[in-house]
């Protein structure tokens, strides 16, 4: 295996893992820091990919991903904290409002 | 010169406006009499320039006749301006002359009228002078018009004033609605008004009345093409619609005798003198178009007769005074118009001139009546007034008899001169229906006054003792008591010879007006002598037959009012025409209406509704769907991508 | 004023009336620490800048400068906006600003109007001054916007955009059914305005496929002239422009409103607050009808002229039905809302008579019947401020009460049903000059599509007007004084008759209604080349409507010559004759008959500016 494999199966490992938290985790900081491990599986891969390429392309648009996710990172985690003030709770459940 | 004559007016409405109703209040009014006095010597001027020029020359003559353009108002089409133009004539002049006279001794018998017995100024009195200025400005670019729209401009704006004139005392429900009665019924009139400019323009492409009348003389449209007669009669008649409007003929007359909410020397200037001569004065305007469709004419005519008659028979039963007067206003229209209608169009607007004397006169008098009755008006209510009123009773009685067509007073020349034209005319039996209205003016004028002013003194309750009304007041009265006395002098015509060579037919009046009318045979020759001796005496039968009634044997009308109950209430009702309109036609319209907006609320928005249904049934289904957890979306992503990534790995 | 057109200002002028009052709005929005008192002078002081520009772009249109034609696209500000190059056909949509003498008394009449909402509405407005200052600023901009933009993309986005704002003008600042109201005001007009998408992008993709345009090149684009193009070059047969004509329709005759698509006005009008029925009646509506004059009328000439009978039909409904439902309002907002309706009817009925008289008089209907009604709703808001009703029912005899009110509101209803001497009557005679004159204007190859059949039911709108109006003017100033039960509200700091502020508002508007009423003539004059040569021009088989004005105009002067004196005033231009050539003519035939051509270069040809 290359190098260029194995990052990629680390970052779909990392995708996986993400989602499957994701989805079984009800505790929305939990499940907030799993779409973060989501995002860094994705990222894995970008600089995979351009390792695979041969050129920098890759590691560059990860750099500019990252900021953009620690700006989203706040900006979630305020969100969050917003949410259980309002609730008193951090459980997913309790925000059904758009329930049809 | 000519444009500072509607102007002056209107400025003096506009400093009332913004000093007027601040600074000055009640001495408000010198704001609009020095304005329409001015108005009044230019009109004077200009009448002596028109006559210097068409005794000058055919050349002075036909300069006179063009109008002239003050500046372009409208785009009409490609390079082509509707004006805003003037023209004076010999017509424009007597117009004129006859509303200034008129205006400015009704405005200042109004100083008086509006005043209580204190001499404080009534509430609202800047706005009055202000209305009346405005009156004054509509009516003189209405006669000054130079074309059809201006013509309008001057229709409408009269109208306008009207309203606010009539609705002067809009606390009182009946004023409010009268004054809106008065411009809805005007409006239907200008409909068919507006709508006969649009055809005139659509078939002569000019609104200017020269070449409009030009292009009828020469038979042709602006095309080049032929002039086909039933066009020149649906012109003709939609005008007249608007004539029937504003002169109040039948059947749009209705709004006439409810103007007469208004203050009196409102309905003395425009329901009386003025404004409501308009009609005939638009009809002798454009005689030309008249004069090509002999159909219109025949119309004008039995129009006229049929409203003159039907307007006194209810005059008749009236106990108002100012109805009466109302009525027997609607009746002297008739005649105008019937006078047009034979084509006599000079002898209607001499009619129209003498009958602004004595009608504002008797008006007038009504007013002053009436402001010593604290407001009363209805004459069983009053009477006697002979003694305690002796100016007022005079001057009544003056205008009483040139009304009722008494000998050599100004009534009597013009009233007999249409008859006359009737009678040599081709519709002799309209004559006929002139004559037995004469009869009945005669009577009902001197039944009103009879009640009024003869008999033991009575006075409406709260009323201590009659006293004859101030300076302000009497002047006017007896200057146009002078007019009453003396107008029909200007045009003498058909009595040649009569009275031992005292009254020499002169016809100066119609001399003037040729410059217009040309010169019918009609006004100076034929047999008139006849004529006059038989008008005379049955003015005189008809006086005396009031005498009888209303003096000698009073319980005589009463008896008549039982025995002949149904007519009597037929005409006590005038004929009930108002709740006739009321069933027909106004409320089936609201009714329509009242349909429209159910139908916007029920169907259109109905059908909207069951369009929205659509979204709204897959939504409905579609909400099952969102159970609002977040995993739950989550998870359908997820299988989502699964899916379309096993799609996507099985096809390639 | 001449110096500042070739300074920096005057290259921009439009921009920065188009453009200030949004980035005042973004300011206003975040300035969360401003007094009520700030806010209001602020918001009124950007709208009165922004009138001052748009009055400064005024004069600098109106000063000629040399070597431009007096009808062309003036104040043009161009630069790309969204491009991508493609090898085939290079996307190119532009930022491509400019005015004639259609959008400029538009222009001006939304610059007048917005700043007197603004004022007006200082007493009115209670709470969240903010938010509501911000977005009467943002619709400013956007309404401004949609008058100036020479792109179909940049109208489009413009067009829409001005929804937003009013949508929470209404849902937040309305009366007791706000919510209903606004959402039907949004979903109505949007739903229409999707199919006029569709319409804007088929326009665009189908001009993409052709080689339109002066340079010869394949671009897709959305700059109104090549659009113009498309039909005058024979690309869009009949069929193409019905549909194209249906997909405008759907979105400009719902804003108009055209009846039976009128019922969100009512109800919108009724439940915004008193800026937003102002601001609605004035200028919003308009973008409907300045759309039909400017897209539909233009672009599909033969699919206009072909429906316009049905349109005149829908217009004469409108104006009879309007009125009669009028009459039955008891909410004063409502009546004046379905006066609305009717009067609209007259303006598309002008519009679609394809005569210059109507034409003149439609685009001055836009604007009178933006001064007087809203002026109307003006003065129904300070009735409704003071005793918190507008049915008449509760009302009567204000007159007495508030006789500077009842100035206005008779000045105003006069102005609204036609009086001659105030505006209305002008632009109604023309509208119904036009329509009763258009079938008489027939050239080879064209006819005018309406005639006395419909200006003679148009006309009983006068009447019609007159009736309603004077109901509500009598119902609610004469008689005896009659108020609500609770009486005069003097909790707003207003006095019982109107204060100075209100006058101040009110009387701008009154002395425009006056001034068009007694001289229009400046104003006819800078509508009437625009819409003779971008309207007419392109409606009609252009050398037959030269020639044929040559050929009427000397008729015209035959009939002269018989009248006698008749004071002939020359606008014609004769270089109109000289630009087409010989060949040109022999090309032409009636526009109904001519088969879509697939080489335009044979017949491409100037078009006349």
């Amino acid at each position: 295996m290359t190098t260029a494999t194995t990052l990629i199966i680390l970052g779909a490992a990392l995708f996986g893992i993400g989602v499957v938290g994701f989805l079984t985790r009800r505790n929305l900081i939990i499940m907030f820091l799993c779409t973060e491990v989501m995002f860094q599986g994705v990222l894995i891969n970008f600089v995979a990919m351009g390792l695979a390429r041969g050129n920098l392309q890759g590691q560059v648009f990860a750099l500019f991903v990252l900021v953009i996710a620690a700006v989203e990172a706040g900006l979630g985690l305020a969100i969050v904290v917003m949410l259980y003030r309002r609730r008193g709770t951090l459980d997913a459940e309790s925000w059904r409002g758009m329930r049809g | 010169m000519a444009i500072l004559i509607p102007l002056l007016p209107l400025a003096g409405a506009a400093l009332v406006g913004l000093i007027g109703l601040r600074g000055l209040r009640a001495r408000s009014h010198w704001l609009v009499i020095l304005p329409v006095a001015a108005s009044l010597y230019l009109a004077v001027q200009l009448y002596f320039q028109v006559q210097a020029s068409t005794q000058a020359c055919a050349h002075g003559v036909r300069q006179m006749f063009e109008s002239f353009t003050i500046y372009q108002w409208m785009l009409a089409g490609p390079d082509s301006w509707l004006n805003v133009s003037f023209r004076v004539d010999p017509l424009t002049c007597v117009m004129l002359l006859t509303v200034l006279i008129v205006s400015f001794l009704v405005i200042i018998y109004s100083v008086g009228y509006m005043r209580d017995h204190h001499g404080h100024a009534e509430r609202g009195y800047e706005r009055f002078f202000a209305f009346l200025a405005i009156f004054v400005f509509s009516m003189c670019t209405l006669v000054l018009a130079g074309n059809f729209l201006v013509l309008y401009v001057g229709w409408e704006l009269v109208g306008l004033s009207s309203y606010l004139l009539i609705g002067f005392y809009y606390q009182r429900p009946a004023a409010a609605a009268a004054a809106k009665k008065a411009f809805l019924v005007n409006r239907i009139g200008d409909f068919g008004f507006g709508l006969g400019i649009l055809l005139i323009y659509y078939t002569f492409g000019t609104l200017e009345y020269a070449n409009v009348f030009r292009m009828i003389q020469a038979g042709v449209t602006v095309e080049g093409v032929p002039l086909e007669s039933a066009r020149v009669t649906t012109i003709a008649l939609l005008l007249f619609c608007g004539a029937m409007g504003k002169s109040a003929q039948l059947p749009l007359h209705v709004w006439l005798p409810d103007a007469m909410e208004g203050p009196t020397p409102v309905s003395a200037l425009i329901h009386a003198a003025t404004m409501v001569t308009a009609g005939v004065y638009m009809v002798a305007r454009c005689h030309i178009i008249f004069a090509a469709s002999p159909y219109a004419m025949w119309i004008v005519a039995t129009i006229g007769a049929a409203t003159a008659l039907f307007a006194a028979t209810i005059a008749l039963t009236q106990f108002d005074m100012k109805r009466i007067l109302a009525y027997s206003t609607l009746s002297q229209l008739g005649y105008m118009f019937l006078a047009l209608g034979v084509s006599a169009f000079d002898s209607a607007i001499f009619h129209l001139f003498t009958h602004a004397f004595f009608k504002a006169l008797l008006f007038l008098g009504a007013g002053s009546v009436m402001h010593a009755m604290a407001g009363e008006i209805d004459v069983r209510r009053f009477g006697g007034l002979r003694k305690s009123m002796p100016i007022t009773h005079a001057t009544f009685l003056i205008g009483g008899l040139a009304l009722a067509g008494f000998p050599f007073l100004a009534g009597f020349w013009s009233k007999d001169e249409i008859i006359h034209a009737a009678f040599e005319s081709d519709m002799p039996w309209l004559a006929w229906v002139a004559v037995v209205t004469a009869w009945l003016t005669a009577f009902y004028t001197f039944r009103m006054i009879y009640m009024a002013f003869y008999g033991r003194e009575r006075l409406p309750e709260g009323v201590e003792h009659a006293h004859e009304s101030g300076a302000w007041m009497s002047l006017p009265l007896v200057i146009l008591s002078i007019g009453a006395i003396g107008a029909g002098y200007l045009g003498v015509t058909i009595h040649r010879g009569g009275f031992a060579g005292i009254f020499e037919p002169h016809g100066a009046f119609h001399d003037f007006l040729s410059r217009n009318f040309g010169r019918p045979e009609v006004s100076h020759e034929g047999g008139g002598h006849l004529l006059m001796y038989v008008s005379s005496l049955i003015a005189l039968w008809g006086i005396a037959t009031a005498w009888y009634f209303y003096r000698r044997r009073p319980t005589i009308p009463m008896a008549i009012a039982l025995v002949a109950g149904p007519v009597y209430r037929l005409l006590y009702h005038k004929y009930y025409v108002d709740e006739v309109y009321d069933r027909v036609f106004v409320r089936p319209l609201r009714k329509v209406g009242e349909i429209c907006y159910d139908l916007d609320r029920y169907l259109i928005n109905g059908v909207l509704w069951l369009i929205t249904l659509v979204p709204r049934g897959i939504g409905f289904g579609l909400r099952r769907w969102q159970q609002g957890a977040m995993q739950g979306y989550a998870l359908g992503m997820v299988v989502g991508l699964v899916v379309v990534l096993w799609w996507m790995l099985m096809t390639t | 004023m001449l110096y500042l057109a070739d300074t920096w200002l005057g290259d921009h002028i439009l921009s920065i009336v188009i453009f200030l009052p949004i980035i005042a709005a973004a300011m206003l929005f975040s300035r969360t620490a401003w007094q009520p008192e700030s806010i209001r002078r602020f918001a009124l002081g950007i709208s009165l800048l922004t009138l001052l520009f748009a009055v400064l772009a005024l004069l600098i249109y109106v000063s000629d400068r040399p070597g431009i034609a007096p009808a062309e696209w003036r104040l043009v500000e161009r630069s790309d906006w969204l491009v991508g190059e493609d090898d085939q056909v290079p996307l190119r949509i532009q930022y491509y600003v400019g005015v004639d003498g259609i959008g400029l008394p538009l222009l001006l009449l939304t610059a007048l109007l917005t700043p007197l909402a603004i004022w007006g509405s200082f007493s009115g407005i209670q709470d969240r001054h903010r938010e509501y200052y911000a977005l009467m600023l943002l619709l400013h901009g956007a309404m401004l916007g949609v008058f100036c933009a020479r792109d179909l993309l940049l109208f489009y986005v413009f067009f829409e955009f001005t929804l937003i704002p009013l949508y929470f003008l209404i849902g937040i600042w309305g009366g007791s059914q706000r919510q209903k109201a606004a959402d039907m005001f949004f979903i109505y007009t949007l739903s229409g305005s999707m199919l006029t998408f569709a319409g804007v992008l088929f326009l665009g993709w189908k001009a993409s496929l052709l080689p339109i345009g002066p340079d010869g090149l394949r671009v897709f684009t959305f700059e109104l002239d090549r659009l113009y193009q498309l039909a005058a070059d024979g690309h869009l047969s009949l069929n193409t422009q019905w549909w194209l004509f249906i997909a405008f329709f759907a979105g400009f005759a719902i804003k108009v409103p055209l009846f039976p698509l009128h019922t969100w006005l009512p109800l919108a009008h009724t439940e915004a607050p008193t800026a937003g029925s102002v601001i609605l009646a004035a200028v919003l509506l308009k973008l409907g009808t300045y759309g039909f004059l400017r897209l539909s009328l233009p672009m599909l000439p033969e699919a206009s002229i072909a429906l316009a009978p049905i349109i005149g039909v829908l217009a004469v409904a409108g104006i009879i039905y309007g009125a009669l439902a009028a009459w039955v309002q008891r909410d004063i907002k409502k009546l004046v809302a379905y006066s609305s309706v009717s009067h609209l009817g007259f303006c598309l009925l002008g519009m679609f008579s394809l005569h210059l008289a109507g034409l003149t008089g439609s685009v001055l209907y836009m604007v009178n019947h933006g001064l007087s009604t809203g002026a109307l709703f003006l003065v129904v808001g300070m009735i409704y401020e003071r005793y918190h009703t507008r049915e008449m029912d509760h009302l009567g005899g204000l007159a007495r009460q508030m006789p500077i009110m009842a100035f206005f509101l008779i000045l105003f209803a006069l102005s609204s049903i036609g009086l001659p001497g105030l505006n209305g009557f002008v632009s109604e005679f023309l509208v119904l000059l036009g329509t009763f004159n258009s079938e008489k204007f027939v050239l080879p190859g064209f006819k005018g599509p309406l005639g006395i059949a419909f200006a003679v039911p148009a006309a009983s709108g006068i009447l019609l007007g007159a009736i309603y109006m004077l109901y509500m003017v009598g119902r609610v100033l004469f008689g005896p004084v009659k108020e609500p039960g609770h009486g005069f509200d003097s909790s707003t700091g207003l006095t019982r008759d109107l204060t100075p502020r209100e006058i101040g508002v009110l009387t701008p508007l009154a002395i425009g209604c006056i001034l068009l009423g007694v001289y229009p003539k400046p104003a006819i004059e800078i509508m009437e080349p625009a819409l003779d040569r971008a309207v007419l021009a392109r409606m009609v088989p252009q050398e037959s409507a030269s020639l044929a004005r040559y050929d009427l105009s000397d008729k015209h002067k035959q009939a002269v010559e018989l009248d006698g004196a008749y004071p002939v005033d020359s606008h014609a231009d004769a270089s109109n004759l000289d630009a087409i050539s010989q060949s040109d003519r022999q090309h032409r035939m009636p526009v109904h008959l001519q088969p879509e051509i697939r080489n335009p270069s044979t017949t491409r040809r100037e078009v006349l500016r």
